[in-house]
């Protein structure tokens, strides 16, 4: 058997995209389940690492941003596909979402299998839609606001005790002490994720993430809940550890129950100190950056949503056991000047066929 | 109780819900021991008695110390009870 699987995100900095992750992951689960892939790293930046790294991406392609549209990446695609029929994409990047939904039903056309929510289901978990998870789901969550003028941030203290955390609405979190925090937070997010702007209530815990598969009807296909160790000056995880809580198992197949989420997406969620709550703070609707962990702990998630988006029956996973570590590294990579100028002139960069031994 | 409790030979802890870790000395690693055994926590002034031929309250008050400290990092719950000084 030979898949052909499309993962885009392939940004490695230090605040990296998961698709060097997930492509990895897919690698680990064809090596186990002795199938031979063919990787093809759809790339928004020449310079993303993960275009030139050995063993991630066989091929690897630029791609329009997604404010061209969907037609234009549909296009894209379509071209793609003459060349190298593409059996599953995973999309990694929250922005993109919107675009490959749009697209999912002519993409299946190609042939070309996805595994993602429904627009109603993605709108729900965008953060700024949280306070209607809490009363039509139930789900428990950090009160907020949601800012599109800054006039209202004056506001703000009617509604929640400072300090607070301010998010824009793809990425970034800050936390603000005063109004005058919240305003230049407030700038500094809408200048670069547009708006609106949300503002939620900081709750002092523990925050724990979990990666988990959706089936869409309910179901938890996998889950793998980990505790940050370590943290990059943005808050991202450079370290961390499988933990296993049951209470933060229940809570988070209860969330994604309520959802009825379907595909891959990160949940975080905050274990309050002053009662030892679970509120939910955050869902990415994709894998995080940390998911190869999930090889790791024995829960390959990206290939289970290979498995999924192809169709084939499995079985739900367990959840991860506790005490797996990752410890992320950086490492000067050197890059051919020839890779680099074909993905500059051509938009495209072939590698060399691997030895079947090494596949 | 203490199935979250992960206590190795050497006195490395892991606590498997909240992923946090301690390296507790010798005596801690024996009184955790001994409470994950089942030992109740007025039990356990006995066994450092045992031990390390302590008196009494100078082990009842040991002991005392160190399940407060456990329960400042939430590894036991609020509700085990304290021993008495003897």
């Amino acid at each position: 058997m030979s898949l052909t699987i499309a993962v885009t995100g392939l940004n490695a900095t230090d605040n990296p995209a998961p698709g060097v992750p997930v492509i990895r992951s897919i690698r680990a689960g064809c090596a186990a389940a002795n199938t031979d892939c063919h990787i093809v790293g759809l790339a928004y930046d020449v310079l993303d690492p993960g275009n030139y790294m050995a063993d991630v991406a066989d091929d690897v392609y630029l791609m329009p941003f997604p404010s061209q549209g969907a037609d234009v990446l549909l296009t894209r695609l379509e071209a793609i596909c003459t060349q190298r029929p593409i059996d599953v994409l995973i999309p990694c990047l929250d922005s993109e979402l919107s675009a490959y939904l749009r697209i999912q039903d002519a993409l299946r056309d190609l042939g070309v299998h996805l595994l993602l929510p429904d627009e109603a289901q993605l709108k729900l978990r965008s953060k700024a839609s949280f306070d209607v998870l809490a009363e039509r789901l139930g789900i428990p969550v950090p009160k907020s606001v949601v800012l599109t003028d800054p006039a209202k941030i004056d506001t703000l203290r009617e509604t929640l005790d400072f300090p607070v955390m301010v998010k824009g609405q793809f990425y970034d979190a800050y936390l603000a002490h005063t109004p005058l925090d919240v305003r230049m937070c407030f700038d500094r997010l809408a200048s670069k994720w547009g708006l609106p702007v949300i503002v939620q209530q900081f709750v002092p815990g523990t925050e724990f993430d979990v990666a988990c598969v959706g089936d869409g009807q309910g179901g938890v296909m996998g889950q793998v809940a980990m505790r940050k160790m370590q943290l990059t000056d943005k808050g991202k995880a450079w370290g961390g550890v499988t933990v296993c809580d049951p209470a933060l198992d229940a809570f988070v197949a209860d969330t994604v129950a309520r959802l009825k989420w379907r595909g891959p997406c990160e949940i975080e969620v905050m274990k309050a100190h002053d009662d030892g709550g679970l509120y939910l703070i955050e869902i990415n609707p994709r894998f995080p950056a940390w998911i190869y962990l999930s090889v790791g702990a024995g829960r390959n998630l990206p290939w289970l949503t290979v498995q999924l988006a192809l169709g084939h029956t499995v079985e739900p996973l367990p959840p991860a056991p506790a005490g797996v570590l990752f410890l992320r590294n950086s490492v000067d990579q050197i890059c051919l000047m020839d890779d680099f100028q074909s993905l500059t002139t051509t938009g495209e960069l072939h590698k060399p066929a691997r030895p079947e031994v090494l596949r | 109780m203490f199935d979250n409790l992960a206590l190795s030979d050497n006195g490395f802890l892991f606590d498997t819900r909240t992923g946090s870790t301690y390296s507790l000395s010798s005596t801690g690693t024996l009184l955790l021991r001994s409470l994950i055994a089942g030992a109740a926590p007025d039990g356990l002034p006995a066994v450092l008695v045992d031990e390390f031929e302590l008196d009494g309250r100078t082990a009842a008050q040991d002991v005392e110390q160190f399940l407060l400290r456990l329960r400042d990092l939430r590894l036991v719950a609020s509700d085990t009870p304290p021993t008495e000084a003897v």
